[in-house]
C-alpha cells in the first residue's frame, strides 16, 4: 500500500516537474492556436463568398485608404472629397478617425517594403482578422495581469478569439474601426492596469500611447476616458487610493488629453465636450485628494478637519457652478449618441436619424446570448470572484462589465465594448471554476493532505495588495513563492459531483465554441451587397444585384453624375460605382438628408423639382418587394419620412398611414401612392406577376398586392433595373417639355 | 460624285497610267464577296490577271482607301494555295492620294501568262450604327458605306461584287444601274471593261438582330515565373457598337429571348491545363460564368453583370494561371530557356481595337528575345517589382491596334537566360527575413524576461 503510494507519488512528481518545465511551451502553443483560430474563423466570409469590403462604412473607409495609399498622407490629411455631399463635399482628414487607414496603410507600405506587393483591398480585408489575434493576446496579458494567474488569461484570450459579438465587426471585409480598435481598448486597459500595478511612468506612458492609437481609431475612446476616471474615483470612495495610481493617472491624463487633441476630428473636443468632462474632474480631485492627504500629515487634525470642510464646500460649489454654466451656455456639449446613452429614449424623441440606424436600437435578451452565449452563465462567476478577491485589476475587470453592460443594453452596437469585458469575467470565472474542480480531483487520485492548506489564505494574500501597499516588493514575492509551494489543495467536492461539474462546464464550453463556429459562418459572414440564397434544388445562389447595379452607373453613366439616394448607399455608390453622392453614412448635414427624404415623400412633381434643384442626375432607390428582401427603401420610407418632418412640416407622418397602418395597396392614402418614393419603387411592378398563386404586382416584403393602377413617370426615366429588381435606377429627365434628339440617351 | 466629274477624273487617271505604264498587268475578272453577318466586315476577293508585259512582273498592287487603312485588320493574300507576301508600300508612286498602295509578291509572272489569287481583307468600324439611338423594342440599323466597285490600279474586264448577309432581318442598298438586290444579299455587276480606279459610292443598311460587340482596349498581361506558375491577366472593355438604347431600360420589357441585340454571354476556349480560372471587375468576383474542362480545351463561358445594350459599355478582367513545367522549355543552350504563349485574346469574333501585349520575365532574365509574328505599333521596357524581388523584372509591353484571334491567333515565342544563381535569390531572401524575425522576437523575448515588470508569479 505504502509502496503504491510512494510510486504513485513519484510518478505524480515526474508528471508535475514535466508540465512546469513545458508550461511556457504549452502555454505559448495555446496562444498560437487560439491566434490561429481567432484569424481562421473569420475567414468564413472569404471562402463563402469573396475576398470583398463589407457593407457600407467600410467602403468609405477603403476608399480613404486608397487615397492614402496612393497619394500620401500629405494629401490624405488635406483631401477635401467631391464625391460625397454633393454641392458641399466634405473635408475628409478633419473628420475621420484616421487609425484603421493608417494602420492598413502602414501594413501595405511595410508588405511593399519587404517585398510583398500586396493589393490594398486585400490588406483591408484581411486587417480585422489579424487584429483580432492581437486582440486575444492581449486580452491573455490583460487578464493574467488583472488576476496574476495564467488560467483566466487562457481562458480570455479563447473566449475573445470567437466571442460572436465581436466576430460580427471582424470578419474578413469587415473593414472598420471596431476591427482594431476593441484591440487598442483592450491594450489600453491592460497597460492601465499595468500601469497601476507598478505604479511606473513607463507603462502609464504606454497606457496613454496606446490611447492615442484608440483614440486616432474609433470614437468610442471615450468609453476609456470615462471609465478610469471612474474607476480612480471609486478607489478613492473605497480608500483603496494609492501613490501608483496616483502617477498611473496623471501621467495617462496630462499626455492622453494632450496626444488625443493631435487627432484632427478630436481636437479641442477634448476640453469643450462633455464626455471628457469626467477625466477633467477627477484630475483635479485627484491632486486635490493628494493635497489634503499631505496636508493631513503636516497640520493638527483640528485644523485639518476644518480646512478640509471649507475646501470640500467651495470645490463643491465652484464645480456645480461651471458645470450649470457650461451646460447654460452650452460651451460644453454632449453629442447625441452620449446623450442616447444616458438617456435611451433620447434619440427616438429628438433625433430620429440616430434613432433609424438599427445598430443604434437597446439590445434585447435574445442578441445578448447571440452574441455572447455561454458567457453569460460565467461571467458572474467571475464577477462573483473579482468582488470576493478584490485586486485592483480584479475591481477594474468588475467596474469595467458592470459599465459596459448597461451600454451595451442601450445601444446594440456597444455590445461590442461589453465583448472583451464579458470574455475576461467569463475567463475568470471558468478558470477558477475548472481549477477548484480539477484540484480536488487531483486531490481524489493523489492525497497529499499533509501539504493542505487553505485557498483562503492566498486569496487573502492577493486582496492584500490592495489592503496594505506598504509591503515592499521583495517581501511580496518572497512570500508569494513561498505561499505557492504550499497552496496545492483546494476545497475536496465529492468525485462524482466534480466529474459531472467537469463535464456540464465542458458541454458548454463545446456548445459555445460550436455556437461561435456557427455565426461566424451563417450569421455573419455575409458581405450584405451579395446574397446567398438556396435555389430550388438546394444548390447555393449568389444575389448580386447591388454590383449588378453599381457596375452598371459606373459603366454606363457619366464620370460627373450626381446620383441622389438614401443615405445609406452613399459609400456603396463613392465606392463601387465611383459616382458623385448627395449624401453618405457620415450623417452630419441632418437638412441635406431630410432635403432629400422630403423629395421621395413629395409628390412627383414636387420630388423632381428637389432633385433638380439638388442638382441630382439619377435617382437610385432599393426595392425588395419582388425577392423578399426586407430592408429596402420602401421600407425606410417611414424613416425618411420622419426625418424630413423634423425640418420641414409640411411632410405629416400621419398621412402616410392609412388607418394607421403602413400600406402599400389599392388601401394606401393618396399621398402615400403619390409620393415619389411609391412611384419609383413600384413603377411597372404591377405588370409583374410572380406565379399563379399571387396577384399581379404583389410585393412580397409587405404581403399585399400594390395598388394595380399604372404608374407612369412624367420626370423620371428608368435606365436600369437589376435582375431581381433590388435596385433601379432611374434618370431625371431634364426637361420634360421638350423633345431632345438624344433625350434617355445614356452615352 | 456626279459622273461628269468621275469620267473627267478617269481622263485624267488614264493618262496618267498610260505614262506610269501601269497598265501592264490587266484583271481578266474581279469578284468581290462581302459579308456583313459577323461583328466584323469581311471582304474576300478572287482576281484573275494577266501579265501584258513583255517582261517578267514580281509584285501586283492592291489599293486600300485612305480612310479605312487605320480600320484594316488584316489582309491576306491567298497565291495557288500558299499565303503571299503582302506588305504596305507607301514608296510607291500611284495616280491617286486616296489611296495606300500595298504590294503583293507574287513570284515570277511570264509575259502573257495568267495568274489568280484571294484576297481576303477585315475592316473594323466599316459597319456603324445607322441612328444615334433607338427604343428598345426595335431592331438595331446598321449602315455601311461601300463602292459598287473593286477599286483597283489596272483596268478590268470583268467585275462582280455581292454583299451578303444572311443573319439579317432586311437588306437595303442603294440602286444603280446593274444592281440587283434580294432581302439578304446585293448584287452590283457584272460591270464590264472597267477602267482603273472607277468607283462608285453606295449605301448598306441592314436590320441585324444581333449584338455588335467590340473590344475598345484588351491588355494580355503574362508573368513568368519559375518558382509558381505562369499568370495570364487579361482585361477587356467591351461595348456594344450599335445604335444607343433610348427612352429607357425596362425590366418588363427585357426579355432574353425576344431581344437578342443585347451581350448576355460570351464564350471562348483556353488552354487545358489552366488552372485558378477568375473573372472579375474592379467591385470583385462576377458572379456568372462557367467553365468545363474537355479533352482539348476548357470552354468557359461568361455573362456581363448586365446585359449589354446598345451604347452600353462593359468591364471586367479574366485570368488564369498555366503550369510552368509545360510551358517553360530549355532550348538546349546552357541557362537558357523559351516560351510559346499565344499572342490574342481568346474571344474568336470580336475585334480588340487597342490591344496591349505585355510579357513580365523572371527576375534576373538576360539577352531576351521576343519572336514576334507581326509588326507591332510599339515595343517598350518596363521595370516592376513583384514578389520579393531586389532589382525588378523585365516588363515588355507590345501595343498593335486591331486584333482579331480568327486571324491573329500566332504563338508569341520569347527567348532568355537566367543564370541558375538567380533562382536561389527568394529561398535566400525569405531566410534572412525568418533570422531577423526570430532575431527580433528573441530581443523582445529577453527584455520582457529580463524586466522586473513581468507577472511575478512564477
Amino acid at each position: 500500500m505504502d509502496d503504491k503510494r510512494i510510486h504513485s507519488e513519484k510518478s505524480y512528481g515526474l508528471l508535475k516537474s514535466f508540465g512546469i518545465s513545458m508550461k511556457p511551451t504549452i502555454q505559448l502553443t495555446i496562444l498560437l492556436l487560439v491566434w490561429l483560430l481567432g484569424f481562421f474563423i473569420r475567414i468564413f466570409s472569404v471562402i463563402r463568398y469573396e475576398s470583398i469590403i463589407h457593407e457600407f462604412d467600410p467602403w468609405f473607409n477603403y476608399r480613404v485608404t486608397k487615397v492614402l495609399v496612393e497619394h500620401g498622407p500629405y494629401k490624405f490629411w488635406n483631401w477635401y472629397d467631391h464625391e460625397s455631399w454633393h454641392p458641399l463635399g466634405r473635408p475628409v482628414g478633419p473628420t475621420v478617425f484616421p487609425g484603421l487607414m493608417a494602420t492598413a496603410g502602414l501594413f501595405h507600405w511595410c508588405a511593399h517594403m519587404i517585398g510583398f506587393p500586396v493589393d490594398i483591398r486585400n490588406v483591408c480585408v484581411f486587417i480585422a482578422p489579424v487584429f483580432s489575434g492581437f486582440c486575444a493576446a492581449t486580452t491573455y496579458l490583460f487578464a493574467k495581469e488583472c488576476t496574476h494567474r495564467e488560467g483566466p488569461g487562457l481562458f480570455s484570450a479563447i473566449f475573445i478569439a470567437i466571442v460572436p459579438s465581436y466576430i460580427s465587426r471582424s470578419v474578413a471585409g469587415s473593414y472598420d474601426n471596431e476591427g482594431v480598435s476593441i484591440f487598442a481598448l483592450v491594450l489600453v486597459f491592460y497597460l492601465w492596469i499595468k500601469a497601476v500595478n507598478t505604479g511606473s511612468i513607463l507603462w502609464a506612458m504606454a497606457c496613454s500611447l496606446s490611447y492615442f492609437y484608440m483614440v486616432a481609431a474609433w470614437g468610442g475612446y471615450s468609453f476609456i476616458i470615462n471609465i478610469i476616471p471612474i474607476y480612480v474615483l471609486g478607489l478613492i470612495f473605497i480608500k483603496k487610493f494609492n501613490m501608483k495610481v496616483y502617477i498611473a493617472y496623471s501621467v495617462f491624463y496630462a499626455m492622453g488629453s494632450l496626444l488625443a487633441m493631435q487627432i484632427q476630428f478630436v481636437n479641442l473636443a477634448v476640453v469643450k465636450s462633455s464626455e471628457h468632462l469626467a477625466s477633467h474632474g477627477v484630475f483635479f480631485i485627484v491632486q486635490g485628494y493628494v493635497l489634503v492627504q499631505w496636508l493631513r500629515q503636516k497640520v493638527t487634525k483640528e485644523q485639518f478637519e476644518k480646512y478640509s470642510k471649507l475646501i470640500l464646500t467651495y470645490t463643491t460649489i465652484a464645480f456645480a457652478l461651471v458645470f450649470v454654466y457650461a451646460s447654460l451656455t452650452g460651451l460644453t456639449k454632449w453629442s447625441g449618441r452620449s446623450m442616447t446613452l444616458l438617456d435611451p429614449t433620447y434619440a427616438k424623441k429628438y433625433i430620429p436619424i440616430i434613432a433609424s440606424v438599427s445598430e443604434h436600437q437597446p439590445a434585447t435578451w435574445s442578441s445578448f446570448y447571440m452574441d455572447v452565449n455561454a458567457l453569460v452563465i460565467f461571467m458572474p462567476i467571475g464577477l462573483y470572484f473579482c468582488y470576493i478577491r478584490p485586486t485592483y485589476g480584479m475591481l477594474f475587470c468588475a467596474l469595467y462589465g458592470v459599465f459596459s453592460v448597461y451600454f451595451a443594453c442601450v445601444m446594440i452596437r456597444l455590445m461590442l465594448v461589453f465583448a472583451p469585458a464579458c470574455c475576461v469575467l467569463a475567463g475568470i470565472g471558468a478558470s477558477e471554476v475548472v481549477t477548484r474542480l480539477t484540484k480536488s480531483l487531483k486531490q481524489t487520485f493523489i492525497e497529499e493532505n499533509d501539504e493542505q492548506l487553505e485557498p483562503i489564505e492566498e486569496e487573502e494574500k492577493e486582496a492584500s495588495e490592495v489592503k496594505g501597499n506598504k509591503k515592499s516588493k521583495k517581501g511580496k514575492k518572497g512570500k508569494k513563492y513561498q505561499q505557492k509551494k504550499v497552496a496545492t489543495i483546494v476545497h475536496k467536492y465529492p468525485f462524482i459531483s466534480s466529474v459531472v461539474l467537469l463535464c456540464v462546464i465542458g458541454y458548454i464550453l463545446c456548445s459555445y465554441v460550436f455556437h461561435s463556429t456557427w455565426t461566424a459562418a451563417e450569421a455573419y459572414s455575409s458581405p450584405s451587397i451579395i446574397m446567398a440564397s438556396r435555389g430550388p434544388t438546394g444548390e447555393k445562389v449568389l444575389i448580386d444585384d447591388y454590383r449588378e447595379a453599381y457596375d452598371w452607373i459606373r459603366q454606363n453613366t457619366d464620370p460627373a453624375d450626381k446620383i441622389m439616394s438614401w443615405w445609406d448607399y452613399g459609400y456603396q455608390i463613392t465606392g463601387m460605382a465611383n459616382r458623385t453622392v448627395l449624401a453618405d453614412g457620415n450623417t452630419w448635414n441632418n437638412t441635406h438628408i431630410a432635403t432629400i427624404g422630403k423629395a421621395f415623400a413629395s409628390t412627383e412633381e414636387e420630388g423632381y423639382k428637389i432633385a433638380r434643384h439638388l442638382d441630382a442626375d439619377y435617382v437610385l432607390i432599393i426595392f425588395g418587394g419582388l425577392s423578399y428582401y426586407s430592408g429596402d427603401d420602401v421600407s425606410k420610407f417611414i424613416w425618411m419620412i420622419r426625418i424630413a418632418q423634423g425640418v420641414y412640416p409640411e411632410i405629416v407622418e400621419s398621412s402616410y398611414f392609412a388607418n394607421g397602418q403602413y400600406r402599400v395597396d389599392a388601401q394606401a392614402t393618396d399621398t402615400m401612392k403619390n409620393s415619389l418614393m411609391y412611384r419609383l419603387a413600384y413603377h411597372r411592378y404591377n405588370e409583374v406577376r410572380m406565379s399563379y398563386q399571387h396577384p399581379a404586382g404583389f410585393d412580397t416584403v409587405r404581403n399585399m398586392a400594390i395598388d394595380p393602377t399604372p404608374i407612369k413617370l412624367k420626370y423620371f426615366t428608368e435606365v436600369y433595373t437589376t435582375n431581381r429588381w433590388i435596385l433601379r435606377v432611374y434618370k431625371v429627365n431634364k426637361d420634360p417639355n421638350r423633345e431632345d434628339p438624344v433625350k434617355g440617351s445614356l452615352i | 460624285m456626279a459622273s461628269k466629274d468621275l469620267k473627267m477624273m478617269f481622263g485624267i487617271v488614264f493618262l496618267l497610267l498610260i505614262a506610269l505604264n501601269a497598265n501592264a498587268i490587266k484583271n481578266t475578272k474581279v469578284t468581290r464577296n462581302v459579308q456583313l453577318g459577323y461583328p466584323y466586315y469581311l471582304q474576300e476577293t478572287v482576281i484573275e490577271f494577266t501579265n501584258n508585259e513583255k517582261e517578267n512582273i514580281h509584285e501586283y498592287i492592291l489599293l486600300i482607301d485612305k480612310d479605312q487603312v487605320d480600320d484594316l485588320v488584316y489582309i491576306e493574300v491567298e497565291l495557288n494555295k500558299k499565303v503571299a507576301n503582302t506588305t504596305r508600300d507607301d514608296s510607291i508612286t500611284i495616280p491617286t492620294e486616296d489611296f495606300v498602295p500595298f504590294k503583293v509578291d507574287i513570284g515570277t509572272l511570264s509575259s502573257g501568262s495568267k495568274a489568280r489569287f484571294i484576297v481576303k481583307e477585315i475592316y473594323t468600324n466599316k459597319k456603324a450604327p445607322y441612328s444615334t439611338t433607338m427604343k428598345m423594342h426595335e431592331t438595331p440599323k446598321l449602315r455601311i458605306i461601300d463602292d459598287a466597285y473593286y477599286i483597283s490600279l489596272y483596268e478590268t474586264e470583268k467585275m462582280k461584287s455581292t454583299f451578303e448577309c444572311s443573319e439579317c432581318g432586311s437588306l437595303k442598298a442603294t440602286e444603280i444601274e446593274g444592281a440587283e438586290a434580294r432581302t439578304k444579299n446585293v448584287r452590283y455587276g457584272t460591270f464590264k471593261n472597267v477602267q482603273p480606279l472607277t468607283s462608285e459610292a453606295i449605301y448598306i443598311l441592314i436590320n441585324i438582330d444581333a449584338p455588335q460587340p467590340l473590344f475598345s482596349s484588351v491588355k494580355r498581361a503574362i508573368t513568368i515565373s519559375h518558382w509558381s506558375s505562369i499568370d495570364v491577366e487579361e482585361e477587356y472593355r467591351l461595348k456594344n457598337n450599335i445604335p444607343a438604347l433610348a427612352g429607357g431600360f425596362s425590366r418588363v420589357a427585357y426579355n432574353p429571348h425576344t431581344i437578342k441585340y443585347a451581350v448576355t454571354e460570351l464564350d471562348c476556349e483556353l488552354p487545358v491545363d489552366i488552372t485558378e480560372l477568375y473573372y472579375t471587375d474592379e467591385i470583385g468576383n462576377i458572379t456568372t460564368s462557367n467553365a468545363y474542362r474537355g479533352s482539348e480545351n476548357v470552354e468557359f463561358t461568361i455573362q456581363p453583370r448586365f446585359p449589354v445594350m446598345g451604347g452600353w459599355k462593359t468591364y471586367w478582367q479574366q485570368g488564369y494561371k498555366l503550369p510552368k513545367d509545360s510551358y517553360i522549355k530549355e532550348t538546349g543552350n546552357p541557362e537558357e530557356y523559351e516560351v510559346s504563349l499565344s499572342f490574342s485574346h481568346p474571344y474568336d469574333d470580336i475585334i480588340a481595337q487597342d490591344f496591349e501585349f505585355s510579357i513580365t520575365l523572371p527576375e534576373g532574365a538576360t539577352d531576351t528575345k521576343i519572336d514576334i509574328p507581326f509588326e507591332m505599333q510599339s515595343i517598350e521596357n518596363e521595370t516592376v517589382f513583384r514578389y520579393l524581388d531586389l532589382f525588378g523584372r523585365q516588363k515588355i509591353v507590345m501595343k498593335r491596334r486591331n486584333i482579331l484571334e480568327r486571324v491573329h491567333d500566332k504563338s508569341v515565342k520569347v527567348t532568355y537566360r537566367l543564370p541558375q544563381s538567380s533562382h536561389l535569390i527568394k529561398p535566400v531572401i525569405v531566410v534572412v527575413y525568418m533570422f531577423i524575425l526570430l532575431f527580433f522576437l528573441q530581443q523582445i523575448w529577453r527584455c520582457a524576461s529580463d524586466s522586473g515588470s513581468k507577472p511575478k508569479r512564477e
